[in-house]
C-alpha cells in the first residue's frame, strides 16, 4: 500500500464542484427537455381535438337544407344559438328496389350508403321524394315519413339483391312512388356546449332516439369553446334559420392539464382554436 | 517515469453519463415521435380535404358536361354509366359515374382521390348529387297552329301528318315512336289556299273556334317557355349552321347563328338543342340547319333555304317564303299565337311538316339538367 495515494482535501472539492456543475447542467437540460415534451404532446392532443371538432360539427352539418321562409319539413335546421344547435342530421340514402304500400318501403341494400343501418325504437326517419310534374321541378317535395320496423331479411325483386325493409305508419302518399326514387335517412340531433366534471366539452345526443346529452371532445374553452356564427346568403348574420347559407364554427380547446411552456415560466392551461366556416350544400337556392 | 494503471479504481461518472444520455435521448425521441405523429395525422387531414374536394369538383364537372340526351338516353335502373376520371393535378383525380333512378330523376357518384408518387390512393373521399332534367312541355296541335287567319299560297305544303326528317331513319336510326297524325292546319280565324298548295294531315284542316291564347300550347304558355331560353338572338340572321371550336372541337355554343346540327350525328353540335329566343320582329334569310326551340316575341318572318327541326312559335304573324329554288322547311311544326296576331301566310316552296319526334328530341334536348332544388347533394360512404 506504500505505492498507493490518496486525493487531497483540495483536489477532492474541485472534483466534487465540477461534479456538482455538471451534474447540475444535466439536471437541467432533464427537466427542460421533459418539459417541452410533455407541452409538446399537449399542444399535439390539443391540436389534434380541435382539428377534429371542427371535422366532425362540418361533416354533421354540411347535408343540411334550408329553404328561406319555407315549412318545417323543407328546413333541417330546428334551433339555434351560439353554441347550441338542433338539426336534422343525414345518415344515408337508398333507392326504392320494389313499388312501395303505404306501410313499407324497400330499399335495395346494395345501394344504401349510409353512416350506419336504418334503426328504429324512433331515432331514425325518412324523407321520400316525390317527383309531381317530371317535366317540372316547382312541384317536386319530399316527404317525410317515421320508421317503425327494419328489417334486413328481405330481398328485391329481380337480380337487385337484398333489400332492407323499413315499416312505416299508413302513409297514403307512398302507394305509387316509383322504383328507383331516392330516399334520406336522418335522425334529430344536438350539438352543444357541454359542461361535466367541471370542464366544457363539445356534447352531442341524438334527440329522436332520446338520449342525454355525452361529451364527445374536449376539453374546450368555458363559455366560448364551441361557438356558431350563422350567416345567410349574403354572409351576414342571421337569426333566421331558413335563411341559413353557411354556418361559421369555432372551437377553442384547452390543455386537459397544466403545462409548462419550457425552459421559464409557470405552469399554464394552453389554448388553441380553430375557425372553419361551411356551406350547406342543399341551401345552394335564394 | 512509468504512468501506473489505476486498475482498482471504481467510479460511477461514466455510468450515470450513459444514462442520462438514454433518458434524454428517450425523451428527444418521443417528442420527435409525437411531432412525427402530429405531422401525419394533419398531413392525411390535408388529403382527406383534398380527395372530398375533388369529389365535389367532379359533381360539377358532370352536371355542367352532361348533355340532356345522353341522359335520356340511359336505361332506368341499369348499372351506372362510367363517365371517366378526371385528373385534377397535384395527384388528385375523380372518376365520375351516372345513373339513371326513375323518368326523371339521376345520380351522379363522384369519387375523390389524393394520391402519392406511385399511384397509391392516400385518401378517398365520395360525394353524389340528385339530378332531374327540367324539359319545356309543349303541345302541338298540328303542322301549323294559329289564332287568326291562315293563307296558304304558291307550292306552300303544310302537313300534320307525323313526319321523321329524311336522314333519321338511316341505321342506327333515331328513336321515333310513330304517333297520331294531327291536323295540317288548326286556326279560329280564316283559310286562304291558293297555287299548287297541298294541305293534309288528319284532318287536313280544322278550324277551331275555341282556340286561344291559353290553350293553344296545351297547358304552358309562351312566358314559361321563355323562362327557359338559352341563346338570346340580339338581332336578325342570315345564315344559320353548326360551328365548333377548339381541339378536340366541341360545339361553339356562343355564337348567335349556330342553332345545333340536325343532320350530321358526328358533329359536336348533334345534341346541341337552344332554346332560341328574340323579342321583337326577327327576320332570318340566307340558308342553313338548325334544331331546337325557336320562340319569337313578335313577327317572324322566314327566307332563303333554311331548315329548322323542332317547334316554332311566334307572338305575332309568321311569314314564311320560299322562292325560286330555296326552300324553307320546318320539321316540328308552327306555333302562332296571341291576341295581336296578324297573319301566317306560306309562300313558294316553303313546307311546313309536323313532326313528333324532331319536336321531342327537341323539347327533350333543351332540357336543363339541375340538382333537386332540395336534398340533392348527398353524402356517400
Amino acid at each position: 500500500m506504500a505505492n498507493r495515494r490518496g486525493f487531497t482535501l483540495a483536489e477532492i472539492m474541485i472534483a466534487m464542484t465540477l461534479m456538482l456543475i455538471v451534474g447540475g447542467a444535466a439536471f437541467k437540460l432533464l427537466v427542460t427537455t421533459q418539459r417541452l415534451s410533455r407541452s409538446q404532446a399537449e399542444q399535439a392532443s390539443l391540436q389534434s381535438n380541435v382539428r377534429m371538432g371542427s371535422l366532425v360539427v362540418l361533416n354533421d352539418l354540411r347535408e343540411l337544407n334550408t329553404v328561406v321562409g319555407g315549412s318545417a319539413d323543407r328546413n333541417d335546421i330546428l334551433t339555434i344559438a351560439a353554441n347550441d344547435i338542433t338539426y336534422r342530421a343525414m345518415r344515408g340514402i337508398g333507392f326504392i328496389c320494389q313499388a312501395p304500400t303505404a306501410t313499407q318501403i324497400r330499399i335495395a341494400r346494395g345501394s344504401f350508403s349510409g353512416f350506419r343501418d336504418p334503426q328504429v325504437g324512433g331515432r331514425d326517419s325518412l324523407y321520400v321524394f316525390v317527383d309531381g310534374d317530371q317535366d317540372t321541378e316547382a312541384d317536386d317535395t319530399w316527404l317525410p315519413v317515421a320508421i317503425t320496423g327494419v328489417s334486413t331479411a328481405t330481398a328485391c325483386p329481380g337480380a337487385l339483391g337484398a333489400g332492407i325493409t323499413l315499416t312505416t305508419p299508413n302513409t297514403a302518399g307512398l302507394v305509387g312512388i316509383p322504383v328507383g326514387t331516392p330516399i334520406h335517412i336522418y335522425e334529430v340531433m344536438e350539438l352543444k356546449l357541454h359542461v361535466a366534471d367541471g370542464k366544457s366539452w363539445l356534447g352531442a345526443r341524438s334527440i329522436s332516439a332520446g338520449e342525454a346529452i355525452q361529451p364527445v371532445l374536449g376539453p374546450l374553452v368555458d363559455g366560448n369553446g364551441f361557438q356558431l356564427e350563422y350567416l345567410n346568403a349574403a354572409g351576414a348574420i342571421t337569426a333566421d334559420r331558413t335563411a341559413i347559407k353557411s354556418i361559421r364554427i369555432t372551437i377553442r380547446g384547452i390543455s386537459d392539464g397544466a403545462v409548462n411552456p419550457g425552459v421559464e415560466g409557470s405552469p399554464t392551461y394552453v389554448q388553441d382554436s380553430l375557425v372553419t366556416q361551411v356551406a350547406l350544400r342543399n341551401s345552394f337556392r335564394p | 517515469m512509468r504512468t501506473q494503471r489505476l486498475n482498482d479504481e471504481r467510479g460511477m461518472a461514466l455510468a450515470v453519463a450513459l444514462f442520462a444520455l438514454v433518458i434524454i435521448g428517450l425523451l428527444v425521441a418521443g417528442t420527435f415521435f409525437s411531432g412525427r405523429l402530429e405531422q401525419q395525422s394533419g398531413q392525411n387531414t390535408f388529403y382527406a380535404g383534398q380527395a372530398a374536394e375533388a369529389a365535389e369538383a367532379g359533381i360539377s364537372d358532370a352536371i355542367g358536361s352532361a348533355v340532356p340526351t345522353t341522359l335520356m338516353g340511359l336505361t332506368v335502373g341499369a348499372p351506372a354509366v362510367d363517365l371517366g376520371t378526371v385528373s385534377l393535378g397535384s395527384r388528385v383525380d375523380v372518376t365520375k359515374q351516372l345513373s339513371r333512378l326513375t323518368s326523371s330523376v339521376f345520380l351522379i357518384r363522384t369519387v375523390g382521390s389524393r394520391r402519392n408518387a406511385a399511384g397509391t390512393a392516400m385518401a378517398t373521399r365520395s360525394a353524389g348529387s340528385l339530378l332531374r332534367l327540367v324539359t319545356p312541355h309543349l303541345l302541338m296541335r298540328g303542322g301549323l297552329s294559329a289564332i287568326g287567319d291562315i293563307t296558304v299560297t304558291g307550292n306552300a305544303t303544310v302537313s300534320g301528318n307525323d313526319t321523321t326528317p329524311p336522314g333519321w331513319k338511316v341505321s342506327p336510326a333515331v328513336d321515333c315512336p310513330p304517333e297520331a297524325d294531327k291536323p295540317g292546319v288548326a286556326y279560329n280565324g280564316t283559310l286562304t289556299q291558293t297555287g299548287s298548295s297541298q294541305i293534309t294531315g288528319n284532318p287536313p284542316k280544322q278550324a277551331d273556334p275555341t282556340l286561344n291564347a291559353s290553350n293553344l300550347m296545351g297547358g304552358t304558355d309562351f312566358a314559361a317557355l321563355k323562362a327557359l331560353r338559352t341563346l338570346n338572338l340580339t338581332g336578325n340572321i342570315s345564315g344559320i349552321g353548326a360551328a365548333t371550336t377548339g381541339t378536340p372541337p366541341v360545339c361553339n355554343t356562343a355564337l348567335q347563328n349556330n342553332w345545333g346540327e340536325p343532320v350530321d350525328r358526328t358533329s359536336p353540335c348533334w345534341n346541341y338543342f337552344p332554346i332560341i329566343y328574340h323579342y321583337g320582329d326577327l327576320s332570318i334569310s340566307g340558308s342553313g340547319l338548325g334544331q331546337g326551340i325557336l320562340l319569337v316575341e313578335g313577327n317572324l318572318s322566314v327566307q332563303g333555304r333554311v331548315s329548322f327541326f323542332g317547334p316554332v312559335i311566334a307572338t305575332g304573324a309568321v311569314n314564311v317564303r320560299g322562292t325560286g329554288s330555296d326552300d324553307v322547311k320546318f320539321y316540328g311544326g308552327i306555333i302562332a299565337s296571341d291576341v295581336q296576331l296578324d297573319d301566317s301566310r306560306l309562300s313558294g316552296n316553303a313546307t311546313v311538316l309536323y313532326s313528333s319526334c324532331a319536336n321531342r328530341r327537341a323539347l327533350q334536348g333543351s332540357g336543363v339538367i339541375t340538382r333537386l332544388a332540395e336534398r340533392g347533394w348527398v353524402q356517400l360512404y
